[in-house]
């Protein structure tokens, strides 16, 4: 099976770019993508957001599960940022860790599998339909407190029961589109009111027509300012 | 609407405590403590609280300018050290320049089923000297002459928040109008918010985030309540989402919250909406 994969992304709005704080990871001969969404609460959440992305194409989890999978990961996060952390508050902060969610999606013979942590999301288009969404399937249940995926593993108590996992079919020209949260919010909104939003991003085929898209949602505030990555993957005819 | 604005570097918002440090405040609290030195811990935590939640990678971005007032037997502004004599600071001048920094034990789940003392530092603004009366009167009369040109300089800003703890009545007359003359300073996106914790001798229960004057045991406590803010909407769900029970006309008025209740208090109070 062969497929393609472009990546978009969008710093919150008021945010200079070196702020953007999501992270994407494409590897396309082994047909493994993820993205994924450092909280703005807590610091080093883009170097955190991107170690899960990079290993998750490069390496994703085993049967061993996510567990296992993410405390190698922690040990690398903590020895190259806390010792930036020098301040007092810096110091705490850091110590408080860095959280992330995580959506991984790989493909196998003929089949799309993913995982998700948190409210980044997956959207299966078909035919010209939305055949699948997961871990969200409604707009409403997008809230402020998403479990989310820790660099310390005290915090990760809650995680490992809210992992979510999904596999589906592939077919010629499907298109499955990862995204994180404000987006993929405003992607289901329009959804449910009949629209295609899958249509109105296609559109937006260079960086620069997906920025100047984020900003007209935002301006019009149909899109929350937040950091904004969208991957999209087309299954070769 | 009002009370949306976002929090952000170039719209910060802004926390003003007013610290009643009147000779009462010697008195022994729940726990034992002395008044005054549990509402310090209580100050000294939520002002430790805030810098740590606007440090970023690079630093502490400044989502805030904050202020502390103290009045007893002066009426002044009363962060220590290099920040000494500043009625508002940034928050990141705050961060960086805390008075003295303690080394306090605190115990921490350690992930692995067990439990751990971990070393934490607990820097300290602001040291509690209580002497003389409660000239609440003219704390809000500072309170406005801070907070005035700032509101003028933030007009899209998150409106200021001004959180007044005192254990007793005024001695210098009916703080009603001087507490009005605050919440009538505005910005574009709503008024200023005015809320009282009342940390009593009286007996009764704690109330947080009252939305009725009944049940307050005296008149004192009453003054405050109708001195303090409704809530607006964002307060009021965090509020509800920390358990607390709150209603359409729950205002920003504490009675007899303990220590403990009184940072939760403050907490809820100081996170008025998403800081970008």
């Amino acid at each position: 099976m062969l497929a393609s994969a472009t990546a978009w992304w969008a710093p919150k709005a008021g945010n200079a770019a070196q702020e953007y704080e999501d992270a994407y990871a494409v590897e396309e001969a082994a047909l493994r993508f993820a993205v994924a969404d450092g909280a703005s609460e807590t610091s080093f959440a883009r170097q955190w957001a991107e170690l899960l992305v990079d290993r998750f194409v490069h390496e994703p989890p085993g049967p061993g599960g996510l567990r296992e999978w993410v405390t190698p990961m922690q040990a690398t996060w903590a020895g190259a940022n806390q010792p930036k952390a020098t301040a007092w508050y810096a110091a705490e902060k850091a110590r408080d860790g860095a959280f992330s969610s995580l959506l991984g999606v790989t493909f196998d013979h003929g089949r799309w599998r993913a995982l998700a942590v948190g409210d980044s999301c997956l959207f299966v288009i078909r035919a010209g339909k939305l055949s699948h969404a997961f871990p969200l399937e409604k707009a409403e249940q997008f809230n402020n407190r998403p479990v989310l995926l820790s660099s310390v593993s005290r915090a990760n108590q809650r995680v490992w029961d809210e992992v979510r996992l999904d596999e589906g079919d592939l077919l010629e020209k499907d298109q499955l589109l990862l995204m994180t949260d404000a987006l993929a919010q405003w992607f289901l909104v329009e959804a449910e009111m009949g629209r295609r939003p899958w249509a109105a991003l296609a559109k937006a085929s260079t960086q620069e027509a997906f920025s100047a898209f984020v900003d007209m949602l935002r301006s019009g505030g149909a899109l929350r300012n937040d950091d904004t990555t969208m991957v999209r993957i087309e299954v070769a005819a | 609407m009002s009370y949306e604005a976002e929090i952000s570097r170039s719209n910060p918002s802004a926390f003003l405590f007013l610290i009643d440090m009147s000779g009462s405040m010697t008195d022994p609290y729940a726990g034992g403590k002395r008044k005054a030195d549990g509402v310090a811990d209580a100050i000294n935590k939520l002002l430790s609280n805030l810098s740590i939640k606007c440090t970023k990678s690079e630093g502490v971005r400044d989502y805030y300018e904050v202020g502390v007032i103290s009045y007893g037997k002066q009426v002044q502004p009363a962060l220590g050290g290099e920040l000494s004599g500043q009625a508002l600071a940034t928050i990141s001048n705050v961060a960086n320049h805390p008075a003295r920094i303690e080394e306090r034990t605190k115990k921490e789940d350690d992930g692995a089923g067990g439990v751990a003392d971990i070393q934490v530092k607990f820097p300290v603004w602001f040291d509690p000297k209580a002497a003389g009366s409660t000239p609440m009167c003219k704390a809000f009369k500072l309170a406005h002459e801070t907070l005035k040109p700032w509101v003028d300089a933030h007009k899209y800003s998150f409106p200021p928040i001004v959180i007044n703890i005192t254990d007793g009545e005024s001695t210098d007359g009916d703080p009603t109008p001087d507490a009005a003359a605050v919440r009538e300073l505005a910005t574009q996106d709503g008024n200023a918010l005015l809320f009282n914790c009342h940390i009593s001798n009286a007996q009764g229960s704690s109330v947080l985030f009252a939305d009725a004057e009944e049940g307050l045991p005296d008149q004192f406590a009453k003054l405050l309540f109708n001195m303090s803010s409704v809530l607006p909407d964002a307060i009021r769900d965090g509020a509800q989402g920390a358990g607390f029970p709150v209603s359409d006309g729950s205002r920003g008025f504490a009675f007899n919250a303990d220590l403990v209740e009184l940072i939760r208090f403050l907490d809820i109070g100081t996170r008025p909406s998403n800081m970008r």
